[in-house]
């Protein structure tokens, strides 16, 4: 298929892109941070596994702004966070990720240039 | 001193009502739908059809419009297979996600998202196959005449 088309890129959006992904990806990374600082101190503690385990999985890049914490070696960390038969949820991770990701879009406001 | 209860909504109990308006749930779990914990007479027969509702927090730190909150609830489906209770949940979701403003005993139900994906699994210790999702309702937090 012929296709009649233009290929419309200009250098300095892609310097403002490249600047400002940088700065949007520090502070989601922090946050990301911060959520795990956060759930760490709420953790119950039997013997501290789970809770020296958590950690950012996944950090944002000026390409993808997305991170993901979180604990991916306790496998029961999900049952103390949700709960089971006899054994009531604890939610200290959602806690931890609403404390963490409060005012993070104003923060984000902040980066953009005015 | 006692509590002064005037006015107050259990929002577990409309959420209950709300379920059992559904046949098809109804009818999978015979009506075992329980607000905050499994009772310990149905722990013998499991593992069958059932749900269990828990109130898991608040989901907007912002204020409230009127007297309507922002609630999440853990929704916990348990059936005989990891199928069948991933069936159960689906029909709890769907039910859950067509929720229209509705006045059930008292409460305001305003509507319902799914907020976390499925996830099914069998529980530790008890080795029940359960599905588990959050959802976050607009519910009233005052009841309504």
């Amino acid at each position: 298929m012929i296709k009649a088309s233009f290929i419309l890129r200009n250098w300095y959006a892609e310097r403002v892109r490249k600047s400002l992904g940088d700065k949007l990806a520090d502070e989601i990374n922090r946050t990301a941070d911060m959520a795990v600082d956060r759930a760490q101190q709420r953790a119950p503690v039997d013997t501290g596994f789970m809770r020296d385990t958590m950690r950012v999985i996944r950090y944002a890049t000026p390409d993808n702004l997305t991170a993901e914490w979180g604990n991916d070696t306790a496998t029961y960390t999900i049952w103390v966070e949700i709960g089971s038969q006899g054994r009531p949820g604890r939610y200290f991770m959602r806690q931890a990720q609403q404390e963490a990701t409060s005012g993070l879009t104003g923060r984000v406001r902040g980066i953009l240039p005015r | 001193m006692t509590t002064d209860t005037t006015n107050v909504v259990y929002d577990i109990a409309a959420l209950i009502a709300y379920l059992s308006q559904n046949t098809d749930i109804v009818t999978d779990t015979a009506g075992r739908i329980y607000g905050n914990e499994m009772p310990n007479e149905q722990a013998a027969f499991m593992p069958r059809g059932l749900i269990v509702i828990n109130s898991a927090g608040t989901a907007r730190m912002t204020r409230d419009r009127l007297n309507l909150g922002h609630k999440i609830f853990d929704v916990r489906c348990y059936h005989s297979s990891m199928y069948l209770s991933s069936m159960l949940f689906l029909s709890v979701a769907k039910h859950l996600k067509n929720l229209q403003r509705q006045l059930i005993n008292g409460v305001l139900l305003y509507d319902a998202s799914q907020i976390t994906g499925r996830f099914t699994a069998r529980e530790p210790d008890t080795e029940w196959p359960v599905s588990y999702g959050s959802f976050e309702v607009t519910i009233s937090e005052e009841g309504i005449p």
